[in-house]
C-alpha cells in the first residue's frame, strides 16, 4: 500500500509539469536544426554542426493536469493532492475521468548536415538519446484515495522507455519547380530499457463488515541484466530489482517521412508522420512478473473457544510480484503527426504559420493546434511566438529565438517564460511545457530554398531565364534595380568562361597534334 | 544599431518572464508528511464475537434452567410484560405486588401451585419440612398433595414468597470470558490507523480512532455489559433492550495507538453482564444469542507515511 502511495505521489508531481512530445513553437524557426526533426522535408538555413551534449536539448511534457490541480500551497508551504488539508472536493474537481502524463526527452549526442551542391537538397545525421513516459491514472482511483470509497479502478499504468536512435535525413525537391520537397529519414533504434507496469484490475471495498482487494498487475521490463533478487517460487518487490542497462536490449527501425509544398510563392503547406517504427526487445533481459492480490477481511471470529479460522493476513501492498517467463517484446513507437502552413509577408521578414500536432500514445492521443508568429528581419535572426490551442491549458504562449550569425547557431524556445511558474520555472497552471535549446557551429553555405536568403547575384543567376510573368515581387525589384548590372557582370564572367574555355580547347588541341606528330615518326 | 535594439528587447523579455514567478510554488518546499487515504470516516472491520445459549450460565447452571425456575416463581396470568430485576432489588412495593399476584394464582390454579410445590420439593423442601410435618424421605407426590392442601397455612405462603424473592433477586449470568489472540495487522497499516491522531488532551480532536460496534442480542433480557479488554485498557458500557430488533449501536470508545497495539498483540476480553428485566412471556430462540461485532472507526482519514 505504501509504495501504490509512494507512486501515485511520484506521477501526482509529475503530472503537475505538462509536457509535449515536440516544440510546436520551432517548427517555423528556419534557422533551428531540431526543425527537420519535426519535419524531415524541412531544412535549416544552413548546414550545422552540433556541440556534443549543448546541441539540442529537447524536454517536453503534455498532460491534461497542471501543477495547481496536484500541488496546493498552505501555510507557506505546498502540500500535494492527497495531503488532508486538500479537501476531496477540491482536489477531485481539477481532475479527468483519465488523468494522462507524457514525458519525452531528447538528447542530440551527435548532429551535423550541410546542403549538397545544388544548395537546395539537404542532408543531416543524428544520433539522438531518448527517453518516454507515460503515465495514466484514472479519477477513480484518486476518488478512492481522498474519500476511501469502495471503487473498482481500472486503466493504472506507467510506461518508460529509452533508446538511442541513429538516423540519417534526406530532404530533396521532387520537380523542377521545386515546389515538391519530401523529406525521408530512416533510423535504426537501439534499445537500452523499457518497463511497464500495469494494473488491470484494482477493486478496493473499504466496507464496515469486509475489506476488499482485487488486484491484478504485471510488470514488465527489459533491460540488459534485470534481475530481481527472491527465493524461488517467492514473490519480490521494487527493492529487489537491480538491472545493468550498459548494453542493449533490443533493436529497431523507425522512420520519418515528411513533404512540404509551396502552394503559393508565400504560401507553403507541410505535412510529416514521424516515429513510423518498432523496437524489438529481447528476451533473454527481459522479466516478466505478475501481481495477483486477492485478499477478503471480515473480521475475527471468535467464540467461547477463542479465536476460530484463519489470521488474515492485513497487508494491502499490491506491489508484490511473482516471475513469469520473459518473453520476447515488441512495441511500436509512439507516432506523431505535424501538418503546417507558413504564410511569409514583406519579403519574408514575417510570417504566421499554424501547425496541427497528433501524437499518439500509450493511454491517449494528445491533439494540439498552434498558431504562431514569426519575424526574421535577417537571415541570421529569427523570432517566433506562439499560442497552443485545443490542450493549451493554462492560456501558455511560446517563445523561440534563432541567432545564427555566421559563427554560431544557436536556438532557445520555450512556452513557459510568460506563464506564472514556480521558482523551478515549472508552469503552474498550463498543461503543456516545452523547453527546447541547442548550440552548434554553421557550416556549409546557405541554402537556396528561401528566394530572400539567397545572395543578389545568384538570386539573378536563377531567375534570369523565367519569364517576367512568373518572377514573385522581390524578384521583379531586383531585376529591376541590379538586373542590368547583373547582366553586364554575367556577361564579363560569361566571356571569361569562354575565353578560358577556348584557351583549354586550344592547349587540348595542342597536345592531340604532338601525339599525333610523335605516332607518325615512330 | 540593430544588435542595441535587439539586446534591449532581449533583456526586456527576461525581467518579464521572472516576474511571472509565483512565490507561493516552491517545489523545494513539497510537504509530503500528510498524505491522507479517505476524508471523512473510514471503518475497519475487527473481530465478531458469538455468544451461544451454552456460554449464558449462572453459577454453572444453563440461563434456560434458570428462567424456566424464574416462571414458576412469577404469576403466569399477570399483565406484565417483564420481571424488573433492578427494581426487585430495591422497591419493596414492586416484589409483593408479585408476589400477591404469585400466591393468587396459586390460589385459584391446582396446576400452578402443585408445579411450585414440585420446585420446592426439587430444590427448597428442606425449609419446608418442619411446617408441613413430612417426613425428610418423603416422595415428590406425596409432597405436593401435602403443600397443596396446607397452602393456606401462613407460615408456608410466607416461606413460599422468602424462596420465591430468593431466587429472584440472585438472577444473574456469570461474566465471559474471550481469548483474542494476534491479529496479523501490518506494520504499515498499524502506522496509518495510528499515525496522526490527535493526542489525548485535546478537546476537540480531529482525526481520532475508536472502536465501535453492534450488538445483536435474541434472548429474553435486556441488561448492561461492560466489557473489558485486558490489558488493552479498553472498557466501554453498553445497555441492550431486549425489546429491540436487530443490531443495536455501542458507543464510541476513543483509543489510541499504544490501546491498538496491545489488541493486536492479543487480549483477553471479559464481558460482566448486570441484567435488568427478564421478559418472562417470551422464549429462547436456538442460534447465537449475542453477536457482538467490532469495528475500528478511523476519523480524519488514514495516515500515509511516505
Amino acid at each position: 500500500m505504501r509504495k501504490l502511495k509512494l507512486m501515485l505521489v511520484s506521477a501526482a508531481l509529475c503530472l503537475m509539469a505538462p509536457i509535449a512530445a515536440q516544440n510546436p513553437t520551432t517548427y517555423f524557426m528556419e534557422g533551428s536544426t531540431f526543425r527537420s526533426q519535426l519535419n524531415p522535408a524541412l531544412a535549416p538555413t544552413r548546414g550545422y554542426l552540433n556541440i556534443p551534449v549543448l546541441s539540442g536539448i529537447q524536454v517536453g511534457m503534455a498532460g491534461n493536469i497542471s501543477l495547481d490541480r496536484v500541488l496546493f500551497p498552505r501555510n507557506g508551504e505546498l502540500v500535494t493532492i492527497f495531503d488532508n488539508s486538500v479537501s476531496a472536493r477540491e482536489a477531485l474537481s481539477g481532475l479527468k475521468s483519465q488523468n494522462t502524463l507524457e514525458l519525452n526527452t531528447k538528447f542530440n549526442i551527435l548532429g551535423f548536415g550541410a546542403y549538397t551542391k545544388n544548395r537546395r537538397n539537404f542532408w543531416s545525421f543524428d544520433i539522438n538519446a531518448r527517453v518516454n513516459g507515460d503515465v495514466g491514472l484514472p479519477y477513480s482511483l484518486f476518488e478512492f484515495l481522498k474519500l476511501g470509497r469502495d471503487n473498482k479502478i481500472r486503466g493504472i499504468g506507467v510506461n518508460v522507455d529509452s533508446y538511442l536512435e541513429a538516423g540519417f535525413n534526406y530532404s530533396f525537391a521532387v520537380d523542377r519547380q521545386q515546389k515538391w520537397y519530401i523529406g525521408v529519414r530512416p533510423k535504426m533504434l537501439i534499445g537500452v530499457a523499457r518497463a511497464r507496469l500495469a494494473f488491470d484490475r484494482f477493486d478496493v471495498m473499504l466496507g464496515e463488515d469486509r475489506w476488499q482487494v482485487d488486484a491484478q498487475g504485471v510488470l514488465d521490463i527489459t533491460a540488459a541484466g534485470v534481475e530481481a533478487d527472491h527465493m524461488p517460487g517467492e514473490s519480490f518487490e521494487f527493492g529487489d530489482l537491480d538491472m545493468k542497462p550498459t548494453k542493449p536490449a533490443g533493436y529497431g527501425f523507425a522512420i520519418d517521412l515528411g513533404a512540404t509544398y509551396q502552394v503559393l510563392p508565400n504560401l507553403q503547406l507541410s505535412l510529416a508522420v514521424n516515429d513510423l517504427g518498432f523496437i524489438k526487445w529481447q528476451k533473454k533481459h527481459n522479466l516478466k512478473a505478475f501481481s495477483e492480490k486477492m485478499l477478503t477481511f471480515e473480521s475475527i471470529e471468535v467464540d467461547a473457544n477463542g479465536q476460530v479460522g484463519e489470521q488474515p493476513d492485513f497487508d494491502l501492498d499490491v506491489f508484490q510480484f511473482n516471475e513469469s517467463d520473459p518473453a520476447d517484446y515488441t512495441n511500436m513507437l509512439c507516432a506523431s503527426i505535424n501538418a503546417g502552413l507558413d504564410y511569409e509577408l514583406f519579403n519574408h521578414k514575417l510570417g504566421f504559420g499554424l501547425l496541427y500536432s497528433a501524437h499518439m500514445r500509450e493511454f491517449d492521443t494528445r491533439h494540439n493546434l498552434t498558431a504562431s508568429v514569426n519575424i526574421h528581419p535577417k537571415r541570421w535572426f529569427t523570432l517566433s511566438g506562439s499560442y497552443s490551442f485545443l490542450e493549451n491549458r493554462g492560456n501558455a504562449f511560446g517563445l523561440g529565438l534563432n541567432l545564427n550569425p555566421g559563427m554560431i547557431n544557436f536556438f532557445v524556445a520555450t512556452d513557459v517564460l510568460l506563464t506564472k511558474k514556480t521558482k523551478q520555472w515549472v508552469p503552474i497552471s498550463q498543461s503543456i511545457m516545452n523547453v527546447t535549446f541547442g548550440m552548434g557551429v554553421p557550416i556549409g553555405k546557405v541554402g537556396h530554398r528561401v528566394r530572400e536568403y539567397m545572395p543578389a547575384r545568384e538570386l539573378y543567376r536563377l531567375i534570369k531565364d523565367k519569364p517576367v510573368e512568373e518572377l514573385s515581387s522581390m524578384e521583379k525589384r531586383l531585376m529591376k534595380k541590379k538586373g542590368a548590372k547583373f547582366a553586364a557582370e554575367q556577361a564579363e564572367i560569361d566571356h571569361r568562361e569562354a575565353e578560358k574555355q577556348a584557351e583549354i580547347e586550344e592547349k587540348a588541341a595542342r597536345k592531340a597534334a604532338r601525339k599525333e606528330a610523335k605516332a607518325a615518326k615512330k | 544599431m540593430f544588435m542595441k535594439k535587439l539586446f534591449l528587447f532581449l533583456m526586456g523579455i527576461a525581467v518579464s518572464f521572472t516576474s511571472c514567478v509565483d512565490s507561493d510554488y516552491d517545489l523545494s518546499n513539497v510537504n509530503t508528511d500528510n498524505i491522507t487515504l479517505g476524508e471523512e470516516e473510514l471503518r475497519c472491520p475487527l473481530a465478531t464475537v458469538r455468544i451461544t445459549l451454552d456460554d449464558l450460565r449462572q453459577n454453572g447452571t444453563d440461563i434456560r434452567e434458570v428462567c424456566a425456575e424464574a416462571n414458576d416463581w412469577l404469576a403466569t396470568n399477570t399483565t406484565r410484560e417483564f420481571l424488573d430485576l433492578k427494581r426487585l432489588m430495591s422497591d419493596e412495593v414492586y416484589f409483593n405486588e408479585l408476589a400477591g399476584e404469585l400466591l393468587a394464582e396459586m390460589d385459584a390454579d391446582p396446576a400452578k401451585r402443585n408445579k411450585v410445590a414440585g420446585r420446592i420439593y426439587d430444590r427448597y423442601r428442606d425449609d419446608f419440612f418442619s411446617m408441613m410435618g413430612v417426613p425428610q424421605n418423603v416422595d415428590r407426590s406425596l409432597f405436593v398433595e401435602v403443600y397443596a392442601s396446607r397452602f393456606g397455612d401462613g407460615r408456608i405462603r410466607e416461606k413460599t414468597v422468602e424462596v420465591a424473592r430468593r431466587f429472584l433477586e440472585g438472577i444473574q449470568i456469570d461474566p465471559m470470558e474471550f481469548q483474542l489472540d494476534r491479529i496479523n495487522i501490518s506494520a504499515d497499516m498499524f502506522d496509518m490507523l495510528t499515525q496522526n491522531l490527535d493526542p489525548r488532551d485535546d478537546t476537540d480532536p480531529e482525526s481520532t480512532l475508536s472502536l465501535e460496534g453492534a450488538i445483536t442480542s435474541v434472548v429474553p433480557l435486556s441488561y448492561t455489559l461492560t466489557p473489558e479488554f485486558i490489558p488493552a485498557d479498553i472498557r466501554f458500557m453498553m445497555p441492550v433492550d431486549a425489546e429491540v430488533e436487530g443490531p443495536q449501536t455501542l458507543p464510541s470508545t476513543q483509543i489510541f495507538a499504544e490501546n491498538l497495539d496491545a489488541v493486536i498483540r492479543g487480549v483477553r476480553i471479559v464481558i460482566p453482564i448486570s441484567l435488568e428485566r427478564y421478559y418472562f412471556k417470551r422464549s429462547f430462540v436456538e442460534g447465537d444469542q449475542l453477536v457482538i461485532k467490532l469495528s475500528l472507526m478511523k476519523r480524519g482519514g488514514l495516515q500515509i507515511d511516505l
